[in-house]
C-alpha cells in the first residue's frame, strides 16, 4: 500500500486537530490531506488568527499543522502549549507548515516541541507522506522509544533516580542509543551527578559523534563548571554543522567574549543579521560583545577595529542611548574624542534631552574645541540647568587651569545650585 | 603502533562523518526555495480570463503530480472546464515559463472563494517532474536536519 492509500481512523479517534493557517487556499489543502489519512472532518478545527488558535490549547489538542507566523503570534508557541497540556509525545503530533526556509528557524522548530517542518510550496504527496511517517511513528514506537519516552516522562514529573533507572535500561534497547544517553545524562545532572551525566552525553556521541543534543549536555556541564575553552570548542562543532537557532547563538557569543575569541564575532555576527527574529536578549548579548570586543581592541591600540566593532554594536542595539553611552564613555577615556563625536550624533532625537547625551556631546567636543570654547559650551549648560556634575567639574577645572577663578567662583556657586550635595567637592577643586 | 593506526581510523572516520553532516547542513542552507505563479489561466472556450482583474497573477496553493491547486473567486469556473495555462516558476533570479492546457477538476469552497483543482492535458512532462524532483529534494533535506537536530536516533 503506498503513503497515499494509508489511512488511520484508530489514531485520529477522539483526538482533536486543529489547523493554524493564515491563508485559506493552504488551510483547505491540509483539511482534505487529513481527511484522506481518516480523520473525520467534524474533529478539524481551523482557525486563522493566533489568539483565536491558541483558545483550541486550552484543552487537548492533540494534532496542530500551523504556519510559522500567524498574524502577530508564532506557531512554535502553539506547539509550546500543546505539550504543557498533553504530556505524552506520541500522543500529539505539531508539524510546522511554511514558505520560511531560514536555517535559524528550521533549528528553532527542531529544538522545539515540532515533529516536522513541511516547506511551501509542497506538493500533496509531500504532506501526506510526511504526516505518514510521523503517524507511523507515534502509533508503533519501538520498545527502545517507549522506554525513553518513559524515562522522560519521570523527568517531566521531577522523579530524576526512576529517570535515570530506566533510562540506563533504555541504553540497553538500542544498538545506537544516542537519545537515552542525553536523557540519561539529564537525569544525572539533575541528581547532582555532573560527572556521570558528561560521561553520559559522550557515550551518545560515541554512537553519533555529532549527536545534535548530546553536544548541547556536554557543552551545559562544560560551561556550569566554568570551562570555557572547551564550551566554546565544544559550542564551535554545533556552529559548525547545524543551523543555529537564535539560543545557541546568544551562547555563541558569551563564549566567545569569555574566551578571549573576539576575532570570531564578526562570523557570528554575520549568522545574527540573516536571522529572520531577533530576541531582544540576543540583541542585548551581540551588542554588549561587540561593545567589549571594541574596549579591547582600544587596549591593543587598533583603533580602527574598535570603531568597527562599535559601529556594528551601535547597529545592532539599533541606536540605543544605553550602548552609545558605553561606547562613547570608551572613546573618550581612551583619548578618542574625535570619533566619539560620530556616534553622538547616532542618539535618537528623542534621547537629544537626556543628560547621557548632553554629558557625551559635550566630553566628545574636547576633541576638537579649544579650552575657551569648551567653557563657553559648558558655561551655558550650566546656566540653562542642563549640566551633570562631570560638565561642572570640566568647566571649573578649565578655569582654574585659565588662571580664571573669579570666574570659576561663579560657576562654582551656580552648580552647588544644580547639585547642593556636591557643594564641597566643587569647592575643593578651588583648593586643589 | 596498532593502537596509533585504529586511532588515525577512528580520526578519520570522525571527519568523515562530519563532513557528511556538513554537506547536509549545507545544503539545507542553499535551499531551493522557488515560487510557482500562474501568469495566464483562461477558459479555453470562452477565452475570458480566470485571474481577478487587480492581480497580475496567481500564486498555486499545493502542487500534484499532474496538476495544481489555485484560489479563485467565487463563481469564477466550474468543474469540467478546460483552461490554457501559463506557469512561471521561480527561484531567485531565474525564471522559466511553462505553458498548459488544463481540465479543472473540483471546486472546494472556502469562505470568499473556491479552491480549484486543475489537471494538465497538455503540458512539458519533464520540466513540471524536474520541479517536483527538486521540491521533494528540498523536502528530504529539511527532514534530515530536523531529525538530526531532535535527535531521533
Amino acid at each position: 500500500m503506498s503513503k497515499a492509500e494509508k489511512s488511520f481512523p484508530s489514531f485520529f479517534k477522539g483526538k482533536k486537530v486543529l489547523i493554524a493557517e493564515p491563508s485559506p487556499s493552504a488551510s483547505t489543502i491540509i483539511h482534505q490531506v487529513l481527511v484522506a489519512l481518516g480523520c473525520e472532518p467534524g474533529q478539524i478545527h481551523r482557525e486563522n488568527d493566533f489568539d483565536k488558535a491558541a483558545q483550541h490549547l486550552r484543552s487537548a489538542c492533540h494534532v496542530i499543522v500551523s504556519e510559522y507566523q500567524i498574524g502577530t503570534g508564532f506557531g512554535l508557541e502553539l506547539a509550546e502549549r500543546q505539550a504543557q497540556v498533553i504530556d505524552d509525545s506520541h500522543d500529539r503530533i505539531f508539524l510546522l507548515s511554511t514558505a520560511n526556509n531560514n536555517d535559524s528557524t528550521i533549528a528553532e522548530a527542531a529544538e522545539g516541541d515540532v515533529d516536522g517542518y513541511v516547506l511551501k510550496p509542497f506538493t500533496i504527496k509531500q504532506l501526506t507522506d510526511l504526516l505518514v511517517n510521523i503517524i507511523e511513528k507515534k502509533m508503533k514506537p519501538s520498545p527502545y522509544s517507549q522506554k525513553t519516552m518513559e524515562g522522560r516522562k519521570w523527568l517531566k514529573d521531577g522523579d530524576a533516580k526512576k529517570a535515570a533507572e530506566v533510562l540506563a535500561a533504555a541504553k540497553t534497547l538500542d544498538p545506537k542509543p544516542a537519545l537515552a544517553c542525553y536523557f540519561h545524562g539529564l537525569a544525572l545532572k539533575l541528581l547532582n551527578d555532573p560527572d556521570g551525566a558528561l560521561a553520559s552525553f559522550r557515550e551518545g556521541r560515541k554512537h553519533n559523534q555529532l549527536h545534535y543534543k548530546c553536544l548541547q549536555g556536554e557543552f551545559d556541564i562544560l560551561f556550569e563548571r566554568k570551562d570555557y575553552a572547551k564550551a566554546y570548542e565544544t559550542l564551535r562543532l554545533i556552529y559548525e554543522n547545524f543551523p543555529v537557532s537564535p539560543a545557541t547563538l546568544e551562547k555563541i557569543f558569551i563564549l566567545a567574549i569569555f574566551t578571549g575569541n573576539f576575532r570570531d564575532l564578526d562570523l557570528y555576527h554575520q549568522r545574527f543579521v540573516e536571522l529572520d527574529r531577533r530576541p531582544l536578549r540576543l540583541i542585548k548579548v551581540v551588542t554588549e560583545a561587540f561593545i567589549s570586543s571594541g574596549r579591547l581592541f582600544l587596549k591593543e591600540n587598533d583603533l580602527e577595529q574598535a570603531i568597527s566593532q562599535f559601529k556594528k554594536a551601535a547597529t545592532t542595539s539599533q541606536r540605543n542611548p544605553e550602548a552609545l553611552q558605553k561606547i562613547t564613555n570608551a572613546l573618550i577615556r581612551g583619548g578618542h574624542a574625535d570619533q566619539a563625536q560620530e556616534f553622538v550624533k547616532m542618539y535618537p532625537p528623542e534621547a537629544q534631552t537626556s543628560a547621557a547625551y548632553i554629558e557625551a556631546d559635550f566630553e566628545a567636543c574636547k576633541g576638537h574645541m579649544s579650552p575657551w570654547e569648551l567653557i563657553q559650551k559648558g558655561k551655558k549648560l550650566i546656566d540653562d540647568g542642563l549640566a551633570t556634575p562631570s560638565i561642572c567639574r570640566t568647566v571649573i577645572g578649565l578655569l582654574i587651569e585659565q588662571k580664571k577663578e573669579t570666574a570659576a567662583e561663579q560657576v562654582i556657586y551656580k552648580a552647588t545650585i544644580l547639585f547642593p550635595e556636591l557643594r564641597n567637592e566643587f569647592r575643593s577643586l578651588m583648593s586643589s | 603502533m596498532l593502537k596509533a593506526r585504529k586511532t588515525s581510523i577512528l580520526i578519520a572516520e570522525e571527519e568523515e562523518l562530519r563532513q557528511l553532516n556538513s554537506e547536509i547542513m549545507l545544503k539545507a542552507t542553499r535551499i531551493f526555495n522557488p515560487t510557482v505563479r500562474i501568469s495566464l489561466l483562461k477558459n479555453t472556450a470562452t477565452e475570458i480570463s480566470l485571474i481577478p482583474k487587480n492581480q497580475r497573477n496567481l500564486e498555486t496553493s499545493g502542487l500534484f503530480t499532474n496538476g495544481f491547486q489555485v484560489t479563485l473567486p467565487k463563481g469564477s469556473c466550474a468543474s469540467g472546464q478546460l483552461v490554457t495555462i501559463n506557469l512561471i516558476i521561480s527561484e531567485k533570479d531565474t525564471a522559466e515559463e511553462m505553458k498548459a492546457t488544463g481540465k479543472i477538476t473540483s471546486t472546494t469552497a472556502t469562505q470568499d472563494q473556491i479552491l480549484v483543482a486543475v489537471e494538465f492535458l497538455e503540458y512539458d512532462k519533464d520540466q513540471w517532474n524536474q520541479l517536483l524532483q527538486k521540491l521533494e529534494s528540498r523536502q528530504d533535506n529539511v527532514t534530515q536536519v530536523v531529525n538530526s537536530i531532535k535527535g531521533q536516533d
